[in-house]
């Protein structure tokens, strides 16, 4: 470590000088206060100095002053023949950290110095906290910004200078974390980070000491920043953040091998330019934006956000808000699919799934509101509001008889929703709210909810059964398919994922695969509903495999309540284009993804 | 090395100055030498100061000297020093030229004690 010896006497300055260097210290000497100053506000200035009380130009107790009030938390020391309390009080109140009496002993010297010492490293421990994700070790929020706000400045100062901004999102970690537990969910993240490192820009010369030249910062629990500063050409640094996030995207693609695990991971990633940014914050929001058009459009993508400065941006915050007035307003609406008997195509239940009716935007699909209602648990009060009005609905429709048989409706539970303590007396709050007879409710849930507390999930979803409320694992196939848990959880039906469905009558091994499943399933007791049935051949197929039922959009776009009156009336379905109000053929959204 | 030697007949402490250098023989005559060049830049500087009724001047230079000869454990002319610092503080200028007498002789011999003790074989 450096230290400054300010000290005007030149026989004092030696004699410090030499004790502090046999006690291992680099030892920068000035003899006046300016010089003092000076040296101890430079960029790479010694954090810790003896500075004699009396100098030429400026005394002790000033340079104390001036360079604390510059900021600096430099480890001082005074160096006083003034023995008097006052003096010591004034020395302390002046910024100084420790005195010493002159001429001071050498064992005392070094033990303040070692005092001095001891108080620098844990303030830079404390300072490296402060600013550094202390899971992966990177550049947290604070430190990011405070980078971000200086290149800000530095592109309004100097026009030409360019910096770009990538932010990058992992898509549906949640899951990985729900399922994987969090202590896994915790060394992907570092290994995440390891990667990103590799993936930024790097300083070239001299080989093997290479440091990135490109800031790598978490900021949130599976949100990563890159700033990518001095970015050379004329596109304000597009370019250079395309290419980043190219190679993010390449370097992700390597599966991760955590404890027995194998993990695949994809990001989605917004790159901003901050060229005409007014502040900080503002990249940040311009990059968030292009992150989550990213997501919305397929995720595993990156998106160049080129909305003009100042133009205003959807962001994640104004989106929360937006979700929770639209659950004050009760503007989510359930719409609902038809769950549709092989053997007769008569409807036998639905399935009920989230939309949002918002009232600039219209009718807005799960994809652009379910990710942020999970993150912030308003999917809880969405859901209790979805439930009850489908809960209202089905027993309306068996009261009047409207369809040949009782039917049931499904309700997705989604991972917030099932770690909430009270979720049993929340079913047991809809079933007597709306009267629906606990028979006709069916909550699907995907194996990913169970994998992380498997005791806890069985007795709650024994629980729940006890209520007389049926449970089905949804999504099967894509998840672990554990014979265990199919044996342990009360299932009453199993839905065999839409991926196994699609192109099933042009691939014998799908069909193997399903038919599998539907065997299964049937020997352990349960129903078998294929998702994502599409015309009439899959559907014909899915018969001949002994499938109880199905839903798609060969029956059935998703629907709201009026129209799905309508649909019950109808007998067999199949093919109702013209009824379903979502133009364009899409997967289904889950209430729950 | 020889430590019977005591301040009240060589003018230095030479007990608590070892100890400061920590037995650094080289050290102490760097220090010496630094003092040699020193001390009569000060003591001109001290003296014109009093011709001129320069106040702080002598103040400060008297302040230096005694820090100065703290470090070397010149007993004597520290304490010289010390005083003439509180005339000057005073703004009482009138005894000063004697202690500065005093002071010079004080440190002359404690110098050349030093440089006795600096030339010494055994340590």
């Amino acid at each position: 470590m450096k230290i400054l010896l300010a000290d005007d006497d030149a026989v004092s300055r030696i004699l410090l000088q030499r004790t502090l260097e046999r006690g291992g210290f680099k030892v920068l000497c000035v003899e006046d206060g300016h010089a003092a100053a000076a040296a101890l506000l430079a960029d790479d200035g010694p954090r810790m100095a003896i500075l004699d009380w009396e100098m030429p130009l400026q005394d002790g107790p000033s340079v104390c002053r001036e360079v604390r009030a510059a900021g600096s938390s430099a480890y001082l020391i005074l160096l006083t023949s003034r023995e008097a309390v006052e003096d010591i009080v004034t020395g302390f109140d002046a910024g100084a950290d420790d005195y010493l009496i002159h001429p001071c002993n050498p064992d005392e010297l070094k033990a303040r110095i070692r005092v001095g010492t001891r108080s620098l490293q844990l303030q830079a421990s404390l300072m490296h906290e402060a600013q550094h994700d202390p899971l992966t070790g990177l550049p947290n929020r604070a430190c990011f910004v405070k980078r971000l706000a200086h290149n800000v400045r530095r592109a309004r100062e100097h026009p030409g200078y360019n910096f770009a901004l990538l932010f990058v999102d992992i898509d549906r970690f949640k899951v990985i974390n729900d399922s994987l537990g969090h202590l896994i969910g915790d060394e992907l993240m570092k290994s995440i980070a390891q990667r990103l490192l590799q993936a930024v820009r790097f300083e070239s010369p001299p080989p093997g000491h290479s440091a990135p030249r490109d800031l790598v910062a978490r900021i949130g629990g599976d949100e990563f920043v890159i700033l990518l500063e001095n970015c050379a050409g004329l596109d304000n640094g597009v370019d250079a953040g395309v290419r980043v996030a190219q190679r993010i995207q390449t370097v992700l693609k390597q599966a991760f091998f955590l404890e027995n695990h194998e993990v695949f991971v994809t990001a989605s990633i917004g790159i901003s330019t901050g060229s005409d940014a007014t502040d900080a914050s503002e990249v940040l929001r311009s990059a968030d934006a292009a992150m989550y058009k990213a997501k919305r459009l397929g995720k595993a993508r990156f998106e160049v956000n080129d909305t003009p400065p100042g133009a205003p941006t959807v962001n994640r915050l104004q989106l929360e808000n937006d979700i929770r007035r639209g659950v004050e307003n009760e503007e989510f609406e359930a719409f609902y699919q038809p769950i549709v008997s092989l053997d007769d195509r008569c409807i036998v239940g639905f399935e009920a799934l989230v939309r949002w009716r918002h009232p600039q935007h219209g009718l807005l699909q799960p994809d652009h509101f379910l990710e942020i209602a999970e993150d912030s648990g308003l999917i809880v009060p969405i859901g209790a509001q979805v439930t009850r009005q489908a809960c209202r609905w089905m027993r309306r429709w068996n009261d009047s008889l409207i369809s040949p048989r009782p039917l049931t409706i499904c309700i997705n539970v989604s991972p917030r929703q099932f770690a909430e303590d009270d979720l049993v007396e929340r079913v047991q709050r809809v079933l007597s709210e709306t009267g629906i007879d606990p028979a006709f409710l069916e909550l699907e849930i995907t194996e990913n909810l169970t994998m992380q507390d498997a005791d806890r999930a069985a007795s709650l979803l024994d629980q729940i059964n006890r209520l007389g409320v049926s449970i089905s694992l949804d999504d099967f196939g894509t998840g672990y398919s554990s014979l265990n848990y199919l044996l342990r959880f009360p299932l009453r039906t199993l839905k065999v994922d839409r991926s196994f469905i699609y192109d099933i009558e042009n691939s014998r091994e799908r069909a193997t695969i399903v038919e599998t499943i539907i065997s299964l399933g049937h020997n352990l007791g349960m129903r078998v509903v294929a998702e994502g049935i599409e015309n009439a051949s899959q559907m014909d197929l899915l018969r001949s495999l002994d499938c109880d039922s199905g839903q798609g959009y060969f029956f059935s776009h998703p629907v709201p309540a009026n129209e799905a009156e309508q649909l019950l009336q109808r007998r067999p379905i199949g093919l109702i284009e013209a009824l379903h109000p979502e133009s364009q053929p899409r997967p289904a959204l889950l209430m729950a993804s | 090395m020889n430590l019977d030697s005591t301040h009240t007949d060589t003018g230095i402490n030479l007990n608590e100055l070892f100890a400061r250098v920590e037995y650094d023989r080289d050290l102490l005559c760097d220090m010496l030498q630094v003092f040699c060049q020193e001390f009569p830049k000060l003591h001109a500087l001290i003296t014109a100061a009093v011709i001129r009724g320069d106040r702080h001047q002598v103040q400060a230079s008297a302040h230096t000297l005694k820090g100065m000869f703290a470090s070397l454990s010149f007993s004597q002319a520290s304490a010289s020093a010390l005083r003439i610092e509180r005339m000057a503080r005073q703004a009482n200028l009138t005894g000063v030229p004697d202690e500065i007498d005093r002071l010079a002789y004080s440190a002359n011999c404690a110098q050349a004690n030093l440089q006795r003790v600096c030339g010494r074989e055994a340590w």
